[in-house]
């Protein structure tokens, strides 16, 4: 089993998990929040330091950010002998199997498609199995579809850690799968609630609104009855937490767990 | 500049005829199978939970299209969920075919690995990505291209200056952009949550989740001062203090669309009374004939802003905006 640090910011390399042997930088979420060259450099020097491999997490994005993505992708192709891209839009991939063949694409945990809602959790044991089936399954087991992504130079595929079991036959055989932990994403918005969220005048203004990177000092819990475990929004994406480990992980293919030190944004 | 279609939503062949009258050029609709329903509900073939906002029968959805091609107008079906799970794909291929024998004009899928079965048994129909599929940028459009797509659906997620973006592009694909109704929080391909848990007496299953009641607390890594702190924690509940379908609106917008040659501008609503859907393709069409006059933008908006304020009763707001710039600019 493979474990590997993600983190968002370089100032989190400080906490760095020594049982990691690669690491996982970049947005997730917000293409605003897409790292400058510096920061990559950082990471460069850590991770040749300690002999670590990288991945550079990308987040789902318009052209504005695809632009930005490019100069990092230029600049990893240039400077890491092995490199991982996160892709997490279908844009991103076309980018890099047009223009960055040597960097290697993974497809990242917003494009595997699977329910999060915790209300799941107590509606699971009372819906027909047909659908307990399905909430536990994913599009990867689709033969076609495999042979698609495989077409597309992905070779890994990534998944969130929902409450509901992860039915293991449903899984590729032929895919290496990642498993994120312990906070897996529900949800996320380019409407996002954090940006200028300090001002009394912003109440009621959402939308895709400047911002002062509210998310790196702010972090919500979400309670609410009607929902059975609280919920995390950082910044424009809101989270569960979960601890444990699937039961029948190795059962499952996995083969890498990607930690997160904090809530990524 | 090229005057957009309106696309209406639709629930029933009954409403067809006067829709078209009214300036729906084409129409969405969506029906669940029996089968579907009895093994997998309360997921959904098409992310609406069962109800209204279905045909209740093949049979009356081809009513629907002989009625809707009578008139000069098309019939889109949804099918479009995130994904869909091998043991589901029996009753998708015969939903595809049953939808060819109804004749409907095209399919709106969100999930490539539906997109990828289509094209691999050759079913003779047009495709249009849904919003579900998340289309932010101009190497996606391509990206569904490649895969057979027509039309894309852009996310409501979206500023004109993006829009205009991928739009300028040689993409060889037509756009469609939201136009009213339903201004989702998050984005559709990217929100996991469930709709239609349940039917309305449990509220807390029925409501969408982005809308529950919260408790809200805000944790922050630098001291910040109360006011600001407070101000901060409001704004995480505005949506489930406004409901996010309180008549959201893009009209102002349309002179833009059509500048920038988008093809379709979508009317949010399958399941809503007749009454109202007319009373929104009215309101769009009435717009599309000022545009028609040669009306210069800023008269257009200025236009569109009274009319809207009195179809409906509101006034603008920047939360029920759908492209809010322009009440900026």
């Amino acid at each position: 089993m493979e474990f590997c640090f993600y983190i968002s910011k370089t100032d989190l390399l400080s906490k760095f998990d020594e049982s990691c042997n690669r690491i996982y930088f970049g947005a997730e979420f917000c293409e605003r929040l897409i790292p400058e060259v510096q920061d990559i450099e950082k990471v460069k020097e850590f991770t040749l330091l300690r002999g670590l491999e990288f991945s550079l997490m990308t987040p789902y994005c318009t052209d504005n950010g695809i632009e930005k993505l490019k100069k990092l992708f230029t600049f990893i192709a240039a400077n890491f002998d092995r490199a991982e891209v996160i892709v997490n839009d279908w844009g991103v991939l076309n980018v890099l199997k047009e223009n960055f063949p040597t960097l290697t694409p993974v497809l990242g945990r917003l494009m595997t498609k699977m329910k999060r809602d915790p209300r799941l959790i107590p509606l699971l044991p009372v819906i027909n199995q047909g659908s307990r089936d399905y909430y536990s399954s994913t599009n990867l087991n689709l033969p076609w579809y495999r042979k698609f992504l495989h077409l597309q130079g992905i070779r890994r595929v990534e998944l969130d850690n929902p409450y509901q079991k992860i039915i293991s036959e449903n899984l590729p055989k032929d895919l290496s799968i990642s498993l994120y932990m312990p906070f897996a994403y529900i949800s996320t918005t380019r409407f996002c609630l954090a940006a200028g969220c300090e001002k009394e005048e912003n109440e009621f203004k959402a939308g895709i609104t400047p911002c002062s990177k509210e998310c790196d000092n702010y972090t919500f819990l979400l309670q609410s009855p009607g929902m059975p475990v609280p919920l995390i929004r950082r910044g424009n994406t809101i989270f569960m937490k979960k601890d444990s480990v699937p039961d029948n992980l190795s059962e499952c293919s996995i083969d890498r767990i990607v930690l997160q030190p904090e809530i990524p944004f | 500049m090229k005057i957009p279609l309106i696309l209406s939503p639709l629930d029933s062949e009954h409403e067809v005829a006067e829709l078209a009258k009214l300036g729906a050029k084409e129409f969405y609709c969506g029906i669940i199978p029996e089968e579907w329903e009895i093994k997998y509900s309360p997921s959904s073939i098409d992310r609406r939970p069962k109800g209204k906002a279905h045909f209740p029968t093949w049979e009356s959805l081809q009513k629907a299209v002989s009625i809707a091609h009578d008139n000069g107008a098309k019939i889109n079906l949804t099918i479009n969920e995130h994904y869909y799970s091998l043991e589901q794909y029996p009753i998708i291929e015969s939903f595809i075919e049953n939808a060819l024998t109804a004749k409907v004009d095209a399919l709106i899928i969100s999930d490539p690995a539906l997109l990828l079965f289509i094209a691999e048994k050759n079913f003779p129909i047009e495709t249009h990505l849904s919003t579900g599929g998340v289309c932010l940028n101009i190497n996606t459009a391509l990206f569904f291209k490649d895969l057979g797509v027509k039309r894309i659906i852009l996310p409501r997620h979206l500023n004109i200056d993006e829009i205009k973006k991928i739009t300028s592009a040689s993409t060889g694909v037509e756009f469609e952009t939201f136009i009213f109704n339903s201004r989702c929080v998050n984005v559709d391909g990217l929100c996991t949550f469930q709709h239609g848990l349940s039917g309305k007496k449990v509220e807390y299953f029925y409501k969408n989740a982005c809308m529950l009641p919260f408790n809200v607390q805000a944790f922050t890594k630098r001291e910040v001062e109360p006011d600001k702190k407070q101000n901060a924690i409001k704004k995480q509940r505005i949506w489930e203090r406004v409901h996010i379908d309180d008549l959201p609106c893009g009209a102002c917008s349309i002179y833009d669309f059509s500048e920038l040659g988008i093809k379709a501008l979508k009317i949010v609503g399958r399941g809503n009374e007749s009454e109202r859907k007319k009373n929104d393709v009215k309101f769009l069409s009435t717009l599309l004939s000022m545009l028609s006059n040669e009306t210069d933008k800023k008269t257009f908006r200025i236009e569109a802003k009274k009319l809207y304020n009195k179809t409906y009763d509101r006034e603008c707001r920047y939360h029920m905006c759908y492209y809010p710039e322009v009440m900026e600019s």
